[in-house]
């Protein structure tokens, strides 16, 4: 345990520079600079703890709705309709397999594997959304089934990532 | 750019845009805010014009910036405004354009600095309701007053066309979509979802009018309670005119508090403005949020690759989020009764 704790941290630096700073800061644009930090400041000090926990939890949901959705349209596709590429994307995805994760620069390698799921994942459901909605051979009560699911799909996820990052009453 | 310099450019450019000037003077020049795209300076400029009359203006130097998050051309700027001077529409005169910035040293345009303030939350959160509610409702005045202009007879459709007018709706997804796609920095599938969306909820517009493309509070001066002039034509292009309504009511600064989005629509066309349908307002109100996402995604990439060093664009991709539920929320209820809201 190391206190202050980050949210504290983050907090006191926020108001010191609010309160003891921003007030002589005599140059408009330096002003406004200061103060569009002050903002990112004040969203990191509501936020930074949560990423670990909702990537997690995203990246269990997308992989749960993909593999159904993939199963559903895999067993209604016509014979042309190959879907085989994207179960094999799935299982390296959520496998964590060949992923890149120094781009990320955090030092905690769970968290970074999580980050690299999550994008290899977001980029999954990219192609699936697109592939299934060009597939003319699946008929219209299953394409109904799929559009309801992935739409409510990425309203969990916006959802989850609102929360995540702070921003839950943004406009 | 030295700031000691420019009222020097400022009378370069002025020499060299209109014939026969001399005697050009710019006085008084100091900096002020132009916005996260570009830079401003205000003037008080003189010069003896090709008769030999003498002319004093208030003018205003816009020149961009890098790292801009909007496509954006200061000759369309240019050319629009120098069209509009001479219809009914409330927009400053254009004097000057320095397009390639070998002039001021970057892309610049000079107009007509007009009275009043832009200054939205003065505006927004005015506990003046009567004087809210006035201006609201003269702001429905002059986006109809734009969308009625007729585009043609003022010589903007050689102008402001990149492409066959009646694909409008689509030519604009398009474009803000390939803008989603070049600025993003991970796949945001939600955002690629709505865009699909879109393309399959084209309307039919009504008219093909010129679109301001940032028609809201904070792009017009006022005074008074009534609309001076709109600023920040940058993204003025060809299109359906419910664009620019939508956009006026995003909940980042919507007027709503005044005047309800019905009331407005009800009140543009009662001024003139082209019919507004239930499919275009939902559509356009979707289009709006995606549009402002991807505006995001490109600030936050202009910092990310140090294009840009403006922290006010640092965390805009933080916005999305907040764009991205509302347009869901709007697709998911399917129509009922969210056109108003």
């Amino acid at each position: 345990m190391l206190k202050p704790t980050t949210t504290e941290l983050l907090g006191g630096v926020r108001r010191g520079l609010t309160e003891d700073v921003l007030p002589k800061v005599s140059d408009g644009g330096a002003a406004r600079q200061l103060r569009a930090a002050l903002h990112i400041l004040g969203r990191l000090e509501r936020s930074w703890d949560r990423m670990p926990a909702y990537l997690a939890a995203d990246n269990d949901d997308i992989a749960a709705t993909l593999s159904i959705a993939l199963a559903d349209v895999a067993a209604a596709a016509a014979a042309g309709a190959d879907y085989s590429d994207l179960f094999t994307r799935l299982a390296k995805a959520t496998g964590g397999n060949g992923t890149d994760t120094q781009q990320y620069r955090v030092h905690d390698h769970r968290l970074a594997m999580e980050m690299a799921v999550n994008e290899a994942l977001q980029g999954l459901l990219e192609d699936f959304d697109h592939r299934w909605r060009s597939d003319q051979s699946l008929d219209g009560v299953l394409r109904e089934q799929l559009d309801r699911r992935i739409l409510e799909l990425y309203l969990r996820m916006v959802e989850r990532e609102a929360q995540a990052a702070g921003t839950d009453d943004d406009h | 750019m030295d700031d000691s310099e420019i009222g020097e450019r400022i009378e370069e450019l002025l020499r060299v845009s209109i014939t026969g000037v001399r005697d050009v003077r710019a006085d008084g020049v100091e900096r002020v805010f132009g916005g996260n795209a570009r830079r401003a300076w205000a003037s008080t400029v003189r010069w003896t014009d090709q008769s030999g009359a003498s002319r004093s203006e208030s003018v205003i130097m816009l020149s961009r910036t890098n790292g801009s998050q909007v496509d954006a051309d200061p000759k369309w700027e240019f050319g629009v405004l120098s069209a509009l001077g001479h219809s009914a529409t409330r927009a400053p005169r254009a004097f000057a354009l320095d397009a390639d910035g070998s002039v001021v040293g970057a892309p610049s345009i000079l107009l007509e600095r007009m009275p009043g303030r832009a200054d939205p939350l003065g505006f927004l959160r005015s506990e003046d309701r009567e004087g809210g509610r006035k201006l609201t409702l003269d702001l429905a005045r002059a986006a109809a007053e734009l969308h009625s202009s007729d585009w043609e007879g003022l010589g903007l459709g050689d102008i402001l066309a990149s492409g066959p007018t009646d694909r409008s709706p689509l030519a604009q997804i398009e474009s803000w979509e390939a803008q989603f796609r070049t600025s993003r920095m991970e796949p945001h599938p939600a955002l690629g979802y709505v865009f699909g969306w879109l393309r399959e909820n084209l309307p039919e517009p009504t008219q093909i009018s010129v679109v301001h493309g940032d028609f809201r509070p904070g792009n017009f001066l006022y005074q008074d309670n009534i609309v001076i002039a709109l600023l920040d034509w940058e993204m003025a292009h060809l299109g359906d005119p419910v664009e620019d309504l939508a956009w006026a009511y995003r909940a980042l600064w919507s007027p709503e508090g005044f005047v309800g989005l019905e009331e407005f629509v009800r009140s543009y066309e009662e001024f003139g403005g082209p019919k507004v349908t239930q499919h275009a307002l939902r559509f356009y109100r979707v289009f709006s949020e995606v549009k402002f996402a991807t505006i995001s995604l490109k600030a936050s990439r202009s910092f990310a690759d140090g294009v840009s060093g403006n922290l006010r664009l640092a965390d805009r991709a933080a916005t999305v989020t907040a764009s991205l539920k509302r347009s869901l929320n709007w697709i998911a209820d399917d129509g009922k009764g969210w056109a108003w809201c």
